[in-house]
């Protein structure tokens, strides 16, 4: 209540105001439209005066959206896409609010629904970060699993250049877990160290869970040079068999980015004890901006002891528009060298012959932030 | 010599019409801006001032001439740039993007009356009301 009488009162002082500049502008300039400028810079300063102290200054509120089609040349499941084409598999919506309790402590909520999850909204963010020291924030709640480059803005596609993080590193079911992080960097002269240790919990897939997860990413920022290693270790629990098996994976990032050429690097490994599902995978991305005009290729390797696959991608991405962009790619993959390459649809049919050995997607993208 | 009135009239026309942009911040802060700096805060990957404050950032509105500017000399990035990089920090809740006030007598009060808050004028706007921080 005390605030809305404050607030009240700013009107009347405005109120009162208005009409004492406006005399005072009416001696003061001879010229009318010089006046009428000083007019409405003074109405405009009034008014974010009595609004700057306003609910906006805590609470914020911005989205993402990308609305994807494409259609592959054959049925293997290559990046989500068969023969039938679909508008679903890449495209994604987003709301994220973020409240300020004050000038250190922040709550963070993002609710996102994408097409190949029919649509079901799901809060991918949800979290509480408080500013310890200037180098220092912990974080608790919903985090995303910051175990990739992309990590952190998997979703939001205006974000970087490619159509889609690259299919053969990227993937897998787990993004986000609920648990604690802390982030601190520290400055040497030109370079900037970033150390983010983790602890948590994840669901995983039906009946199976990670537990005991933690972890850190390790990041040096040196001028256009970006170097990033990051660690997690878990144990996955099957709750079917009531068993605990311990697993962990390890990502290598490279960026060079000079704000016209982009190249990335990035390796990973996953590994589960007593499994043929190690997976190593790897990729080298290009990218040059000429102004709205961003082309890119990349190439990229998949191996477990069973299955290998090879990726060849090359696009372009044209900022049209404020906030808005169009990404056109195509993406192969090649050299499944007899296996079935971890593509679901490439199954050994009745005369036990995998169906395919290779598959192309053409795709077009949108790409919004709001 | 009809040329050479035009000539005379579009080179003074230009030259009087070049802004040039300078930051500027409330007239209490002691240190002045390296460019280093001003690109580290307007990029959001330092928070605080060198005296301590926490920075509030004002830029001006997208198509602004003196944004264009403010951002060729000082960040080095394209608007496009600018939008993509600040959506990595914003739905991460790395960062908030930045408030934009519209003109340099918006950007003068804000920054005279708060202390921590910076902002870009064009430089003969600048008045006693604020300190120059930076000629970029």
């Amino acid at each position: 209540m005390s605030y809305m009488s404050f607030k009240q009162k700013k009107t009347q002082l405005a109120a009162v105001l208005l009409p004492i500049s406006l005399l005072a502008s009416t001696v003061a300039y001879a010229n009318d439209n010089s006046r009428i400028t000083a007019l409405e810079e003074e109405v405009a300063l009034l008014k974010s005066e009595q609004s700057s102290q306003d609910w906006t200054d805590k609470v914020s509120i911005n989205g993402f959206a990308s609305v994807g089609f494409g259609v592959a040349d054959n049925d293997a499941g290559y990046l989500g896409y068969s023969k039938d084409n679909s508008f679903k598999t890449d495209s994604v919506f987003a709301l994220q609010t973020s409240f300020a309790f004050n000038e250190n402590t922040e709550a963070t909520v993002q609710l996102i629904a994408e097409g190949k999850e029919d649509w079901d909204p799901r809060f991918e963010w949800a979290f509480i970060s408080h500013h310890i020291s200037e180098n220092l924030t912990v974080r608790g709640g919903k985090l995303r699993l910051p175990t990739y480059m992309l990590s952190d803005y998997l979703d939001v596609g205006y974000a970087y250049p490619f159509a889609r993080p690259n299919g053969e590193v990227y993937g897998g079911p787990l993004s986000a877990y609920s648990g604690i992080d802390f982030i601190y960097t520290a400055d040497f002269s030109d370079i900037t160290w970033t150390i983010q240790p983790f602890a948590g919990e994840a669901d995983y897939t039906e009946g199976t869970y990670l537990k005991d997860m933690w972890g850190a990413v390790n990041q040096l920022d040196w001028e256009e040079f970006s170097f990033r290693v990051s660690y997690l270790d878990t144990k996955v629990a099957i709750e079917a068999y009531n068993l605990e098996i311990d697993a962990s994976f390890t990502g290598l990032g490279f960026t060079y980015d000079n704000d016209s050429l982009l190249v990335m690097v990035e390796s990973t490994r996953t590994k589960t004890e007593g499994s043929s599902k190690d997976t190593t995978a790897g990729y080298v991305a290009v990218a040059y901006r000429f102004d709205e005009f961003q082309p890119y290729v990349s190439i990229s390797r998949r191996e477990t002891a069973s299955d290998e696959r090879s990726g060849y991608t090359a696009g372009l991405r044209w900022d049209f528009a404020d906030n808005l962009a169009v990404k056109f790619d195509i993406s192969t993959a090649h050299d499944l060298d007899n296996t079935a390459g971890g593509l679901a649809g490439n199954i050994t049919n009745a005369e036990g012959v995998l169906p395919y050995d290779d598959s192309r997607v053409t795709s077009i993208i949108f790409d919004a932030i709001f | 010599m009809n040329k050479l009135i035009l000539l005379v009239t579009t080179l003074a026309v230009s030259l009087t019409s070049q802004a040039s942009v300078v930051l500027v911040g409330n007239s209490a802060m002691a240190d002045t801006l390296s460019n280093g700096q001003a690109k580290a805060l307007f990029l959001g990957k330092k928070k605080n001032l060198p005296n301590g404050d926490k920075v509030v950032l004002l830029e001006r509105p997208k198509g602004d001439v003196l944004r264009e500017e403010f951002h060729q000399k000082v960040t080095g990035k394209s608007e496009a740039q600018l939008q993509s990089y600040w959506s990595r920090l914003v739905f991460t809740g790395k960062a908030k993007p930045p408030k934009e006030l519209s003109s340099s007598a918006l950007i003068k009060a804000a920054v005279a009356n708060k202390k921590g808050h910076i902002g870009y004028i064009d430089e003969s706007d600048v008045d006693a009301s604020v300190k120059v921080l930076l000629k970029p």
